[in-house]
């Protein structure tokens, strides 16, 4: 982006940047997909196998990539999706819920392995390093969606913007 | 830094909107995502009556969900209810379209359509295409201060390629990234 932004004569400074994501603060010990790291998280995962299940069905751009732990997991699903009905609108069913729950059906695909490496899922301590590592990086704003249902999840995050203030 | 909070919109989500902004959180983001979750202008307005200093986003609006005067409209009404407090993300539509089953729309498309919003917010004729015919419109009595045109509202941009991110720093407006890791939002930006 920046070299976008430089390219048009504009100054870096000037740029504001801001990072979405889904997430769960996990307390130690927590898994990556215990029941509220699935709620919170998990939905953000799913974008993942619902991008892969558009290119397969319509050939619609997939720009999240395969992370190479999850593949099997991706493929499962795309192959699951594939006899979504009705057969002329697929994407009905597999947008269900996007970005805000995990179909019953698509959780034995949302992994652990795929909500660690598509979002922001780990302890207090390693989320503040890495929304520090954002915001050493040059982004002014770091934005976490919250998920309907899971709204006391606010407070987790609002623990770690205060040590950011 | 900043924090947002972004919501799949829901009628009531200025409770959430309010508690973010006791939490001290800079803005709320809200989906325009019409076939998922409420609508999100009709979000909005609940959310600028019940906060007071939170700023109120589309993150991201869909151009193809309502014509630009629609949209210039919401923005300054919006703004007359929480002034100076309104972000107008805009994107070419990923899950909002795709959920119809449909793509992205064309860039060119909407960088047209943020030329007319901004030029009718800023009290300019302007020529923008309905059914095939190229029109002159305008807001016709903005001094009744039904709505808000004079307080700044913030443009900021999803773009994920060169050529959105090329229209990103052209418009010198604010970028919005979906990081799912570390490596790859800094590898972005």
């Amino acid at each position: 982006m920046r070299a976008s932004w430089t390219e048009a004569g504009r100054n870096n400074d000037d740029l504001a940047a801001t990072a979405f994501a889904l997430g769960c603060v996990l307390t130690e010990g927590e898994a990556f997909d215990s029941p509220r790291a699935m709620a919170q998280a998990g939905p953000r995962a799913a974008v993942v196998l619902h991008r892969a299940a558009d290119e397969a069905i319509a050939g619609l751009l997939n720009s999240s990539g395969i992370p190479d732990a999850s593949a099997d997991a991706i493929a499962g699903y795309v192959a699951h999706a594939m006899d979504y009905q009705p057969a002329d609108a697929k994407y009905l069913e597999n947008h269900r819920g996007h970005l805000m729950f995990v179909k019953p059906e698509e959780r034995q695909y949302v992994t652990a392995e795929l909500i660690r490496d598509t979002s922001f899922t780990a302890t207090e301590a390693e989320l503040k390093n890495r929304i520090g590592d954002l915001r050493d990086a040059g982004y002014s704003q770091f934005t976490i969606q919250i998920v309907p249902g899971q709204e006391d999840a606010i407070d987790d995050w609002g623990r770690i913007f205060k040590t950011f203030s | 830094m900043e924090f947002g909070i972004a919501l799949a919109t829901a009628a009531d989500s200025w409770k959430l909107a309010l508690r973010a902004e006791e939490l001290g959180f800079s803005t709320a983001w809200f989906y325009d995502t019409q076939m998922l979750s409420a609508d999100c202008f009709v979000a909005m307005g609940a959310a600028a009556v019940k906060t007071e200093r939170i700023r109120l986003g589309t993150g991201v609006l869909i151009p193809t969900n309502r014509i630009a005067p629609v949209t210039a409209n919401a923005l300054a009404t919006l703004n007359h209810l929480a002034p100076g407090r309104i972000d107008f993300g805009v994107g070419t539509g990923f899950t909002g379209r795709r959920a119809m089953g449909m793509g992205a729309m064309k860039l060119a498309d909407m960088e047209e359509y943020i030329r007319i919003v901004h030029g009718l917010i800023a009290g300019d004729v302007m020529e923008a295409e309905f059914e095939g015919r190229t029109r002159k419109i305008k807001f016709l009595n903005p001094e009744l201060g039904l709505i808000n045109t004079r307080e700044p509202i913030a443009l900021h941009v999803s773009a994920y390629g060169p050529r959105s991110r090329a229209l990103t720093a052209k418009l010198g407006a604010g970028w919005l990234f979906f990081a799912g890791d570390v490596g790859t939002a800094v590898a972005n930006l």
